[in-house]
């Protein structure tokens, strides 16, 4: 019995709480107590335990004195000077007896080698059968330290009990195993001072595997082998008497027994593994109720008149009827002037009315969509009839209108503010244009840098954010870009919050995009109203347009690319490019839409003749043309 | 014919560069990544690049395009310096959410002064979804100084697509430029 003391005031509680729950499992063998520094009562520990891998137990293992073995718990499993106790402890489950009993069997030699001059024999213990795992949870409470005993003697060899049913965690470790290569057994003579064992596990590295908690182990036995001089059955590792019907074997000319793969039959004394004596709470869920849950009798009662018999009867269905829906807050203009135009229709005939059609703009009146709300009645929008029409003014006429812009730029104002004024003025609010109704549309919203909405062409509104340069839509990108290429109607309305605008879009939880984005697409789909006259003027860029989500980028990158290092003309890029003019000029238009084109005036180097490129660009491809073998 | 076709995309820490690689590339890619214990961390980054990030993507014919990302960190410029050398071009990812992504990118410029000059390089400006109504001609500006006239392109480089799009605007540039001249 060694009573082992050790001091872990360098520790953490949870390493404590975990050797002491292993060193419990050798209660019967191993008696440790735990010793504070504080109350250390003058008596010097075997072990001190220390946290290896903080600064404070790294001073106590320099500052360690000979008389006791510093052994440092540390995550580092590479670390320099043996022994240690490597972390986490818990982590190597049953393997995790084996991990401190080797630190503490390298340890325990050393000090005792300080004690006495002759070097110890050493002992081995090896550990058979298995490990039995319970996979219910377990509280692990520390019992209370046992008592020093006295030693009990060892038993007899005996025959490993049958395993216990599943679940079970098998140690590799077999009766067959290699012995250790120690010298064999010598008798001990009871003049020698006793050497305290030497513990040590042949079970090879641990495994750092996370298994269910040791709970107890039933089967595993240690088998004690060397020279335990106080054990006197140590002894007992001669060769064992042959079997009378063996022959000649005498005891001179017997072999010599090889005890390294100890049998069954041979009386190798055999230690019983102590069993965790760990409090094991077994959680029992309480069991399921199956049918009637009252068990007891029921009481018996008098039989009742008829009256006050209560008869259970089967209620009618009460039926909850369901709730209205919400009513969606966003109103769709174009249905509501479709309804209008309509009701006309039922009292005299009339011919059928295009809403978009380009003869007959639609205006809507500025109080409607300035200060457009859902409460706001919508007023009654009729059609434009040819009259009237002739009498308004729409927005891109008034773009148009030279006199409207040299005005403007006498009178030093801001164009767009212009335009602000007369929306929310007497003038026309917005009209649809049949060429550029979603850029100006664009463009006008930009230049209020109000939260608007815009309802292009049916699909769900989209909610723009100029201030932010975003947008907000629940239509997918393909169906918008078609819808902005196909000139759909335009309609929209500014609102006084982006919260507000968002609500009522019912973007609530879209995602957001670029405005730069949607104003690019918009623009190259717009397309050029004068193809001759954009066709020979000579261009460079001065930014690049945003290319990331345009279809056919690659051509556009060839044209920013050539565009980008000097100036050319859409012919001169149509004929380097074999591309069509019109697409050429189209965005180059888009470019002018967004203001990335260098003045006119400012003087730049010519295009000079770049190289001539096969159609289908992409980097892969361009990297195989320019990459051909006879080329290289 | 073992013509190394050698991209490098380099940027400020947190701009992308290792999602841009493993975007495009292959196979996955190798990095060599780090947990983040010191200096300041971007857009909630837990990890940092101390070495270099590699793909590659193979063409039609077989050849292969090799794909180095360089650590963000000034830290390891001298990475920066030695994985540059050789490549036909540069991608540079500049995080527009940060405050200081004018310096960031005059500080690239500098950096890869001469592989710009000698071949050809496209900035990708990423985040931008984080601060769209900061402006894009700061950039423009920062390029005009160093007398460069650069593509710029808002990018997402989680989006396979856009990062193909700065591979292909660059090796378009390259072309046009005479620069990826194997002839």
């Amino acid at each position: 019995m060694k009573t082992l003391t050790y001091n872990s005031s360098k520790l953490s509680a949870k390493d404590r709480l975990t050797i002491s729950s292993l060193l419990s499992l050798f209660g019967s063998r191993l008696t440790a107590k735990w010793v504070a520094v504080n109350q250390g009562q003058g008596a010097v520990p075997d072990v001190v335990l220390v946290d290896g891998d903080q600064p404070e137990g790294r001073e106590a293992l320099g500052a360690s004195s000979s008389r006791q073995t510093i052994l440092p718990v540390t995550e580092d499993d590479r670390w320099p000077h043996s022994p240690f106790v490597a972390r986490p402890i818990r982590a190597y489950g049953p393997n995790g007896v084996i991990v401190l009993l080797n630190s503490l069997g390298q340890s325990l030699p050393a000090f005792e080698k300080e004690r006495s001059d002759q070097r110890p024999e050493a002992s081995r213990f090896r550990m058979t059968g298995g490990f039995e795992v319970s996979p219910a949870p377990v509280r692990t409470i520390r019992p209370p330290a046992p008592a020093p005993a006295p030693e009990p003697p060892p038993k007899p060899v005996s025959r490993p009990v049958p395993p216990p049913e599943q679940p079970r965690v098998r140690t590799e470790t077999s009766l067959r195993a290699p012995a250790p290569a120690s010298p064999p057994p010598q008798p001990v003579s009871q003049t020698e001072s006793p050497r305290q064992a030497r513990a040590e596990v042949r079970w090879g590295p641990p495994q750092p595997v996370i298994l269910p908690q040791l709970t107890r182990m039933p089967n595993a036995r240690i088998h004690l082998f060397g020279t335990a001089a106080q054990r006197p059955e140590a002894i007992d590792f001669q060769p064992p008497p042959a079997p009378p019907d063996a022959g000649k074997p005498t005891p001179e000319n017997a072999p010599a027994r090889s005890w390294h793969a100890p049998e069954p039959e041979t009386s190798t004394p055999l230690l019983n593994m102590p069993v965790a004596h760990k409090p094991v709470e077994v959680h029992r869920p309480p069991m399921p109720v199956i049918g009637r849950a009252r068990l007891e009798e029921p009481t018996k009662r008098p039989m009742q008149d008829d009256s006050e018999t209560h008869v259970l009867r089967t209620s009618p269905p009460q039926w909850r009827a369901p709730e209205p829906e919400s009513v969606s807050e966003l109103f769709d203009l174009r249905s509501l002037t479709q309804e209008i135009l309509d009701e006309p229709s039922a009292s005299a005939p009339q011919p059928p009315i295009e809403i978009a059609a380009p003869d007959h703009p639609i205006v809507v009146p500025n109080e409607t969509i300035s200060s457009g709300t859902p409460e706001s009645p919508v007023e009654l929008l009729e059609p434009a009839a040819p009259d009237l029409g002739a009498a308004l003014v729409s927005m891109s006429d008034a773009i148009a209108s030279e006199s409207v812009a040299d005005e403007l730029e006498d009178l030093g104002v801001d164009w767009w503010g212009e335009a602000q004024l007369e929306l929310a003025g007497t003038g026309p609010a917005y009209a649809q244009s049949e060429e550029a109704s979603l850029l100006s549309a664009l463009k006008a919203i930009k230049a209020s840098k109000l939260p608007s909405i815009l309802e292009i062409g049916g699909l769900p509104a989209v909610c723009v954010i100029p201030s932010r340069n975003v947008y907000f839509t629940t239509a997918p990108a393909a169906r918008l870009e078609t819808a902005m290429g196909a000139q759909a109607d335009v309609t929209w309305r500014t609102c006084a919050s982006e919260a507000e605008a968002r609500q009522i879009s019912g973007t609530e939880q879209s995602r957001q995009a670029s405005l730069e984005q949607l104003y690019w697409t918009a623009s190259l789909l717009t397309g050029a109203a004068d193809v001759e006259r954009l066709a020979d003027r000579a261009v460079r860029l001065r930014r690049w347009p945003p290319l990331t989500e345009s279809r056919g980028r690659s051509k556009f990158v060839r044209y920013a690319t050539l565009l980008s290092g000097a100036q050319a003309t859409p012919r001169e890029l149509a004929e380097i490019t074999g591309d069509g003019l019109e697409e050429i000029v189209a965005f180059v238009h888009a470019c002018a839409e967004m203001n990335l084109l260098e003045a006119p005036g400012k003087s730049a180097a010519p295009l000079a003749a770049p190289p001539l490129r096969a159609q289908g660009a992409g980097i892969l491809r361009s990297i195989i043309e320019q990459l051909t073998p006879p080329r290289i | 014919m073992n013509q190394l076709i050698k991209l490098v995309i380099s940027g400020t820490m947190g701009a992308g560069k290792s999602t841009a690689v493993a975007a495009i590339s292959a196979v996955r890619p190798a990095r060599s990544e780090v947990p983040i214990f010191t200096g300041p961390m971007r857009n909630g980054k837990s990890t940092t690049t101390v070495g270099f990030d590699y793909g590659y993507l193979t063409l039609a014919d077989g050849r292969i395009v090799h794909i180095f990302g360089t650590p963000g960190q000034p830290r390891y410029e001298f990475m920066c310096r030695i994985l540059s050398r050789g490549a036909i071009g540069l991608v540079i990812l500049i995080d527009h959410s940060s405050a200081q992504n004018v310096e960031e990118l005059q500080y690239f410029l500098k950096l890869f002064r001469e592989l710009i000059a000698e071949t050809g390089a496209v900035v990708g400006v990423t985040h931008t979804d984080e601060t769209p109504e900061k402006p894009f001609d700061v950039y423009y500006e920062v390029l005009e100084q160093h007398g460069l006239f650069l593509p710029v392109l808002p990018v997402d480089v989680r989006e396979p697509d856009h990062v193909l799009l700065l591979l292909e605007t660059l090796m378009t540039t390259l072309e046009y430029r005479g620069a990826l001249t194997y002839a």
